[in-house]
């Protein structure tokens, strides 16, 4: 049991951190391989990229592929979280900064099985970005040169939306950077809009 | 030992009632889920309210008990609400009700044909009701 503390005292900040950090890569860590049924990578990174060309045969824009690849994470995204929940055991987060913490040591590693890293992190304006040094969606893709602004992991920024929508979160995603345009890391960037308050029960004034 | 349960979602309607021993029906049962739900949500506040040690993650309603009955309650931070009625000698059920919610989890969620937040109903989850079934039966609640 470990107390969080304000941005006071700079020394204890770091050793509150690195302790949350290690005992969330650990629960990351038990979550991938302990009782989660994986499925083969290729297999998984394949259907993915069949989905992405089939998108960009149906829809009549590269803008109209990102949404719709946004918006299928985001329906992902909705039922991912009650899996995460129930998987890791995790209970609300007490701050914005644990939140990020969490979905970039246990949530990316319980599902895609690598940490991300929180990097920019800004309690004012509510934003920090999550850089992914291999992405495993891109692994053996290669973008055409017609791809135009095709994001082609534009399913995760729907995935962190739907997901935090349902722990009351309305938050902005998008990718910054991407290893497929050459980019040395993939990067996602998540802005909090607001904070959604509890539905009240209907009769109840 | 068990005498009901209702799982509720994040809107705050029943989406799942299971009676197993009940001996006086309420009058409406739409009524009582959302009485049921109300309390529970109210409660919940006063006891954060209350609370000297408000921020920790455990503590928390986890189950009231009255002579007639005890009412075990699990939350999840999705909004998700498991609230089971058994009888008063019960022991706390919080384990038992997060594995119910990795069912949930495993039998509806994941279930293509399921909408978030829609009624859960038996007869197209019917392997989610006979798994919480066995799985209620396993640990002796249920006979």
């Amino acid at each position: 049991v470990y107390k969080r503390q304000e941005y006071g005292n700079k020394l204890n900040v770091g050793q509150t951190v690195v302790f949350a950090m290690s005992k969330l890569a650990k629960i990351g860590d038990q979550a991938w391989n302990g009782n989660t049924e994986k499925i083969n990578a290729e297999l998984f990174i394949l259907t993915y990229g069949a989905l992405v060309s089939q998108a960009l045969k149906e829809h009549e824009s590269v803008a109209d592929v990102n949404a719709f690849l946004e918006q299928t994470g985001y329906n992902i995204g909705l039922r991912l979280v009650d899996e995460f929940l129930a998987r890791s055991g995790i209970g609300r987060c007490g701050d914005w900064k644990e939140t990020a913490d969490v979905i970039a040591k246990v949530g990316f590693k319980m599902f895609l099985g690598v940490s991300a890293q929180v990097v920019g992190f800004d309690s004012e304006k509510k934003e920090f970005s999550l850089v992914l040094d291999d992405n495993p969606l891109t692994e053996f893709v290669e973008l055409p040169d017609d791809a135009g602004e095709l994001i082609y992991c534009n399913v995760l920024c729907g995935v962190l939306r739907g997901a935090l929508e349902m722990v009351q979160m309305s938050v902005e995603c998008t990718y910054v950077r991407c290893t497929l345009r050459g980019d040395d890391a993939s990067e996602i960037k998540i802005v909090l809009k607001e904070i959604l308050a509890d539905s009240i029960p209907a009769g109840e004034d | 030992s068990l005498y009901n349960m209702y799982i509720f979602n994040r809107l705050g309607a029943c989406v799942y009632y299971e009676e197993y021993n009940r001996t006086t029906p309420p009058a409406s049962l739409e009524d009582e889920q959302n009485l049921i739900y109300g309390m529970l949500y109210s409660f919940k506040h006063f006891v954060q309210k209350t609370s000297p040690k408000p921020d920790e993650e455990q503590s928390g309603f986890r189950y009231f008990r009255t002579s007639a009955y005890k009412l075990h309650y699990f939350e999840t931070a999705s909004g998700f609400r498991l609230v089971l009625n058994s009888a008063p000698n019960v022991a706390d059920l919080r384990k038992e009700l997060r594995f119910v919610y990795s069912l949930l989890v495993d039998y509806v969620i994941k279930n293509p044909e399921y909408t978030v937040n829609d009624k859960i109903q038996p007869d197209v989850f019917s392997v989610f009701v006979r798994e919480l079934g066995t799985y209620l039966t396993a640990k002796k609640l249920l006979k």
